[in-house]
């Protein structure tokens, strides 16, 4: 009797062992990661050194033509580094530097003058002179193009003859090109932050002739101003390649690196892991990652400052909620520290202000009532007689991770206070919906923000103006006087001559946030990425994520 | 054969036509009942009411049925398979076509597949042999044992355990070791571009586990009960090799429901891969069908279903075929 001999049986035993053998090597060989760089970096503190390639994590970037689609971190990321905007912010200081205009003039804060410095091109060739930014601006604003940052031009005169299905007018009246590096930039009302509002280059960006002629085949392979070019196409949800583009013309922001690669991940903790591999050189690892990070690559860590903002906004049409004392009550029987300690593994600043530290004008003792003072809390809260049935309905969305810090803040409350909660979450986008139909919204509701441009100005009108964020509707009934003073203080810092000299009437206006407690402001995140002996002098701007042309690669 | 084929082939019109429908009206009632898809674009940032409007408009998303909760919008039903017609999938969020995407993902979602059934079919059947031939010794035991384990754990435990352990750990250690390349692309944490096919070994295995574990146990099964058939006596009475009445008699036989079990998989797999290909880093159908879901892009959904419905109609159609060749007194006509 002929048996059949064969191994493959024990496969499922032999992976089983294979699994038993590794991890007992895990903790020797989970260190010692990048595979030949073993080489420490030499040369110590000489940051700045010329070319090299680096990889950095990324996710499947949303859309890089028109540059005007692009309203996230992944693509604006990357077209910082294949566009030379308008101006930037300096991360540290703040101030804009300027790197593809050369000025930006206005006597009264309404009518602009922009100049361009003069020599750069695009990727094929062609000149970058005002009309390449006019033409971007105008595709930009038309509502038949659906873009996702025309909103941005929605200050320059003009802009609502674009708007609608069948659009009155192709280009914005306001924008007028003098010559080939001047152009002019008439505002409906003074804005001193216009030129902020630039910063953010992906609304800002130039576009080539060739981009506009096709704009399709441009998204697959970007015709950028920028220091980087793509050196192939757009390779779908796997990498991005960017070599130095050979005629840039501005030395100051030419990037140091020869080259950098995306690599695509759908899920961070893969990418963190695939940096264990020693696969990448800059990640951003996933929250629950992050304790694992600290203790594995405590040399190796960048925690930055983000500028993102955390808040519970308030129901103002519900009466319980328009009482101050019970805002201020809820604002005060937070622990933000303990919560962001042990539940969100250290990665968030508690709040103290309603504008992002990073930001000209934060200030660290501008809330009253954002410590912890749980005896306090009680008496504003007994004082203004709680709330009816001694119930709250806490709102937020299910999908974003938020359940466990919600909880531990929701016990608080119940611990401090005495008062009873339910949670009423849902899937972001009908979340976003109840939020939209307002009414259906009973008790404070989690959301958040992320600045466009480092200005206090796009911490205070979006959120509590007139605009669409002010889902809680303050500013209807009782508080509309409160709102309105509120309203003519940030049009006052609009309208001052400089944005230094606007700053104390956005604190003015957001003291009447903090007083009013309009809001509870929670913490500002911070971001975190580790890196390998690869790289050097990684910077992190808030808005502009990682400065990419600054990074040396060692070795 | 050549009739009943046709006569299947024609039944696919009404049930493609009946999923489309279906699909359609979830997608319809999920946009009632949930709100705008548009505005998550977003994020907790909330753009003008223009910008959203604009968009809206751009994606066909503005029709008024889509805001009365229960309307099936037959129209917009109607216009879309018009669409479907002359190849036009529609477009994503971001502006890309549809079908590109497709296109794009659908390589890397079907070697995966491929080799995920490679594995299962060849070690499935290769380990049910065995232990259907040495019922309840220690060869069996094993069979049993070890299938149990994989069928019990849920599949994206086993891919993270794999991923870690093998990908990660023994990946670490092999880099440092003189083997070829492609040996540390296979044991690597997420897909490779250099490595296409390397790189997928060990995401397939995961995929296939589960299934390669049925498999074991149904092959063990089906080929016990026909060892104990009387043609197997018969066979064995006249003197057959051991390895003919097995391979020959016996094992045919016993491999029609395991055959039926491989081509529902094929279907169940490609499904399946949504979350290996998540924690593998695959850039296949499962992420595209992950990220449409995540962003309610109903096109691309629409699109991926009704792919993955053609993928199990011609697969149970193939499987039905089969079943001819593995038993002779099976007949179409």
């Amino acid at each position: 009797m002929r048996r059949p001999k064969s191994l493959l049986f024990a496969i499922p035993l032999t992976l089983a062992l294979a699994l038993t053998a590794c991890s007992a090597e895990s903790d020797s060989s989970g260190g010692d990661s990048s595979s030949e760089s073993s080489s420490s970096s030499e040369g110590g503190e000489s940051a700045g050194t010329a070319g090299g390639t680096f990889s950095v994590s990324s996710s499947e970037p949303e859309a890089f033509a028109p540059t005007s689609n692009c309203y996230s971190s992944d693509c604006s990321q990357i077209i910082n580094a294949v566009f030379t905007g308008l101006l930037k912010v300096d991360p540290e200081t703040s101030e804009p530097i300027y790197t593809g205009a050369e000025s930006f003039e206005s006597e009264d804060g309404q009518n602009w003058t922009i100049k361009l410095k003069d020599g750069f091109t695009f990727h094929n060739g062609e000149p970058v002179d005002a009309e390449s930014y006019v033409r971007a601006w105008n595709y930009a604003a038309n509502g038949a193009n659906a873009t996702q940052l025309g909103f941005f031009f929605s200050k320059v005169e003009g802009y609502d003859d674009l708007q609608g299905e069948n659009p009155k007018a192709e280009e914005m009246s306001g924008l007028t090109v003098v010559d080939d590096l001047t152009f002019e930039v008439a505002l409906s009302e003074p804005f001193s932050q216009f030129p902020l509002t630039m910063s953010y280059t992906p609304a800002a960006a130039p576009m080539a002739q060739e981009c506009m002629d096709d704009i399709k085949a441009c998204n697959e392979q970007p015709i950028g101003n920028g220091p980087y070019q793509f050196a192939e196409k757009w390779n779908h949800n796997q990498s991005i390649t960017l070599e130095k583009y050979a005629d840039y013309s501005d030395e100051e922001t030419a990037g140091l690196a020869d080259g950098m690669e995306f690599k695509i991940y759908a899920d961070l903790s893969t990418a963190f892991r695939d940096f264990q591999g020693g696969n990448l050189d800059i990640v951003i690892p996933d929250p629950s990652q992050i304790p694992q990070a600290r203790a594995q690559y405590a040399d190796s860590l960048l925690e930055v400052d983000s500028g993102s903002f955390a808040y519970f906004g308030f129901p103002f049409y519900e009466p319980d909620f328009q009482k101050p004392e019970i805002r201020q009550a809820l604002s005060l029987a937070i622990d933000r520290q303990s919560i962001i300690d042990n539940v969100l593994q250290g990665r968030f600043i508690p709040a103290t202000d309603v504008i992002s530290p990073f930001v000209p004008g934060s200030r660290d003792d501008a809330c009253e009532f954002c410590v912890y003072d749980p005896d306090q809390a009680k008496e504003l809260w007994d004082g203004a007689g709680g709330v009816e049935g001694n119930e709250i309905s806490i709102w937020f969305n299910n999908d974003g991770g938020h359940e466990q810090w919600v909880k531990a803040m929701a016990q608080g409350w119940q611990q401090d206070l005495g008062v009873d909660f339910t949670f009423k979450s849902q899937p972001f986008t009908p979340y976003l919906k109840a939020l939209g139909t307002q009414s259906e919204v009973d008790g404070p509701y989690r959301l958040g923000w992320l600045p466009d441009y480092p200005s206090p100005q796009n911490y205070l009108d979006p959120l509590y103006g007139e605009g669409s964020s002010n889902y809680g509707k303050w500013g209807e009934g009782d508080s509309a006087a409160d709102q309105q003073e509120f309203l003519d203080l940030v049009n006052e810092g609009d309208a001052a001559a400089t944005v230094e000299e606007g700053i104390p009437s956005y604190q003015a206006a957001a003291d009447v946030v903090l007083d009013n407690m309009v809001v509870i402001p929670l913490w500002f995140g911070q971001t975190f990425y580790v890196m390998s002996e690869n790289v050097e002098n990684v910077k992190y701007s808030p808005t502009d994520q990682l400065l990419l042309d600054e990074i040396s690669v060692t070795s | 054969m050549g009739r009943y084929t046709a006569r299947r082939l024609l039944q696919f019109i009404p049930v493609i036509l009946g999923t489309l429908f279906l699909l359609h009206y979830l997608q319809t009632l999920s946009f009632q009942i949930n709100g705008n898809p548009i505005r998550a674009l977003f994020g907790d940032r909330q753009p003008p009411q223009e910008t959203i409007d604009n968009i809206t408009r751009a994606y066909g998303l503005d029709d008024p049925c889509l805001e009365q909760p229960g309307n099936p919008c037959l129209g917009m039903f109607v216009d879309r398979l018009k669409n479907l017609a002359t190849g036009n999938f529609g477009q994503d969020f971001n502006g890309r076509d549809v079908l590109t995407l497709i296109v794009e993902a659908l390589p890397f979602t079907l070697k995966m597949t491929f080799l995920a059934v490679v594995f299962e079919a060849v070690i499935g059947i290769v380990a049910g042999v065995l232990a259907g031939l040495r019922k309840d010794k220690l060869t069996d035991n094993v069979v049993r044992i070890s299938t149990t384990l994989v069928i019990s754990v849920p599949i994206f435990v086993l891919g993270v355990l794999v991923q870690i352990f093998l990908g990660l750990y023994f990946g670490n250690w092999l880099k440092t070791r003189e083997v070829p390349d492609a040996l540390k692309a296979t044991f690597s944490v997420a897909y490779q571009e250099d490595y296409p096919w390397a790189s997928l070994v060990i995401p397939a295995f995961v995929l296939g586990a589960l299934s390669l574990g049925f498999i074991a146990r149904l092959t063990r099964t089906s080929l016990i009960e026909s060892l104990r058939s009387d043609y197997v006596r018969t066979a064995r009475a006249k003197g057959l090799k051991q390895s003919r009445v097995v391979g020959v008699h016996a094992l045919r036989n016993s491999l029609i429901p395991v055959v039926t079990f491989i081509g529902i998989d094929i279907g169940a797999l490609m499904g399946g891969a949504l979350i290996t290909e998540g924690i593998f880093n695959i850039p296949g159908i499962g992420g595209l069908t992950f990220r449409s879901i995540r962003n309610g892009e109903t096109p691309v959904i629409l699109a991926v279903v009704t792919l993955l419905t053609l993928v199990f109609l011609v697969a149970s159609l193939l499987v039905d075929l089969l079943y001819a060749v593995l038993d002779p007194r099976i007949r179409y006509e």
